[in-house]
């Protein structure tokens, strides 16, 4: 197997196995006959244990350097045995020890992939490592979410999380699969000063505009489809399910034929624009949301979900890379612009939830679509190109030279 | 000196069966208190799957809720939804569920069809307490 194979098979069997988490995770313990207030405490112990893992976590990947097959063995063990774990033993401390293993393990292995893939293709060709990823982490996110509502729908509910730690094995195959680093792939010296400061990555404004947008970004999108598919089981009742698998499944194979071309793209025509696109879909997607109601209709605007996923999929690691070409911690980088999509993530649903409640659902979408025009301003207003293409650089270090 | 290990073996032996004495007897005593259901009388029925007349899915019940004589009042069941995204939870009033206990299981049966439930109003607790207590007229 090509190395490239050995990082596409890797994607591709994290996020299959990663589909089993989120919303399933309840619907689990409650199957096991835990009460909401367990299930509760169990979500909020992971919840604070992955965004305390995350920067910890990329500081390992970037401390163990090219020596990081083995940390990513160790990560993939524990997003196996996490899983295996809540399938076999769903008791109270059991599931709390998966959950945080899953947590610590998740955190390493985002950076990890990313770090392992600069590595192999050197920053110029990043943008395309990166679609593929993209392209591989959906297919795998969207046929992970079909199998394992098959398997809730028809078997046990535990079966799910039995496949999503047996996925791990032929992970571990693959990550055999890819080959070594390139060999020095881009020697920065070359052509350019290496900043030694180590909390230069801190005082870069960028960092912080960039990391607002995601989270801005994250919130205006996440309740989109969980506002709208809750209003789809009151109005479909037994039919519901497959409109909702629709609004889940549509985005991830629009997103898996896209990445890689977004990726080419932002190594053609640059970040700024790719990610102008990207975000534009996100308000356009909430103003349609709350002008359709028809819930089979909705189903093909989903697809402008899976341009904003793709173009955040592969951007948030892209630009995380152009950032910290100069001043190493790629993966602290990833693990900060992660800390700021959780918070996203997080706030999304409350806030939604919030505004529904007082004013109803049709003015949370407009809240949302209200954020996501937010985002939009402050990525054309605050953030700059972050790409400078060899050639350019070349030309800059004669100039100064 | 011989004499007396044997003499501590015995108290020993001694106390070790009066604490087995007294523990069976406390065992025998809090055994007193109790009965055994028959099987297929009664069954565990928080987090188990709730259908409707026809046989098809409509979710799983989360919590009961109880009035304060302790009587159920209503069954809060989580609704439809794909891998957990889109569930409603909706409480149903307890005369509209049937528990059938058979071969050491629990069928639990809400008496209206799955699109009536589906679209309930949604329950949260102390702020919208509204319960679906029967059937909406077609």
């Amino acid at each position: 197997m090509k190395p490239d194979r050995g990082v596409d098979w890797l994607t591709l069997l994290i996020a299959t196995s990663g589909s089993a988490y989120g919303a399933f995770i309840p619907v689990y313990l409650t199957s096991q006959g835990w009460t909401q207030t367990r299930i509760g405490l169990v979500l909020t112990i992971s919840t604070i244990a992955s965004v305390v893992c995350l920067v910890p976590a990329g500081f390992l990947v970037d401390s163990v350097g090219p020596r990081r097959r083995r940390l990513l063995t160790c990560a993939l063990l524990g997003v196996g045995i996490a899983p295996l774990t809540l399938s076999l033993f769903p008791h109270p401390f059991p599931v709390v020890a998966a959950m945080v293993l899953q947590a610590a393990s998740g955190a390493v292995l985002t950076p990890a992939i990313a770090a392992l893939s600069l590595a192999l293709v050197g920053h110029d060709a990043l943008g395309d490592r990166l679609g593929r990823n993209a392209r591989y982490g959906s297919i795998g996110a969207g046929l992970g979410a079909l199998v394992m509502g098959a398997c809730a729908t028809w078997g046990p509910e535990r079966v799910v999380f039995l496949i999503a730690g047996l996925l791990m094995v032929p992970a571990l195959l693959a990550l055999r699969a890819v080959g070594p680093d390139r060999l020095d792939p881009e020697p920065v010296h070359e052509d350019e000063t290496v900043v030694v400061d180590r909390f230069a990555l801190l005082r870069d404004g960028r960092l912080v505009v960039f990391g607002l947008c995601l989270a801005l970004f994250q919130i205006a999108s996440i309740a989109v489809v969980q506002l709208s598919s809750v209003a789809v089981t009151a109005r479909l009742g037994a039919q519901a399910g497959m409109v909702i698998a629709a609004f889940v499944v549509v985005p991830q194979f629009v997103a898996a034929w896209l990445s890689p071309w977004i990726g080419s793209l932002a190594r053609r025509h640059g970040r700024r624009p790719v990610l102008l696109v990207g975000f534009m879909t996100v308000p356009i997607r909430g103003l349609l949301f709350s002008l359709i109601a028809q819930p089979v209709a909705l189903i093909p605007v989903q697809a402008l979900e899976g341009v904003g996923g793709s173009v955040f999929g592969v951007m948030m690691p892209l630009v995380a890379a152009d950032l910290t070409r100069r001043t190493g911690y790629y993966s602290v980088c990833l693990g900060l612009l992660g800390l700021a999509d959780g918070i996203g993530t997080a706030i999304s649903p409350t806030l939604a939830g919030w505004v529904a409640d007082i004013w109803g659902r049709q003015a949370a979408f407009w809240v949302l679509t209200g954020v996501g025009v937010a985002a939009v301003a402050l990525l054309a207003l605050a953030m700059p190109e972050t790409y400078r293409p060899i050639a350019q650089r070349r030309a800059q270090t004669a100039r100064t030279a | 000196m011989s004499w007396q290990a044997p003499a501590i073996w015995r108290a020993g032996i001694l106390a070790a069966m009066l604490c087995t004495a007294l523990s069976l007897n406390a065992l025998a005593q809090s055994r007193q208190g109790t009965r055994v259901l028959p099987s297929d009388s009664a069954g565990l029925v928080l987090g188990r799957p709730v259908v409707d007349p026809q046989g098809a899915a409509v979710g799983h019940l989360v919590d009961l809720l109880v009035d304060g004589a302790g009587v159920p009042q209503a069954g809060v069941i989580d609704v439809g939804g794909f891998i957990g995204i889109g569930v409603r939870r909706v409480a149903v009033g307890w005369s509209l569920l049937r528990f059938v206990h058979q071969n050491q299981e629990t069928r639990i049966v809400v008496d209206m069809p799955i699109d009536d439930v589906a679209a309930g109003p949604e329950f949260r607790h102390v702020e919208s307490m509204e319960i679906v207590v029967r059937s909406q007229p077609p």
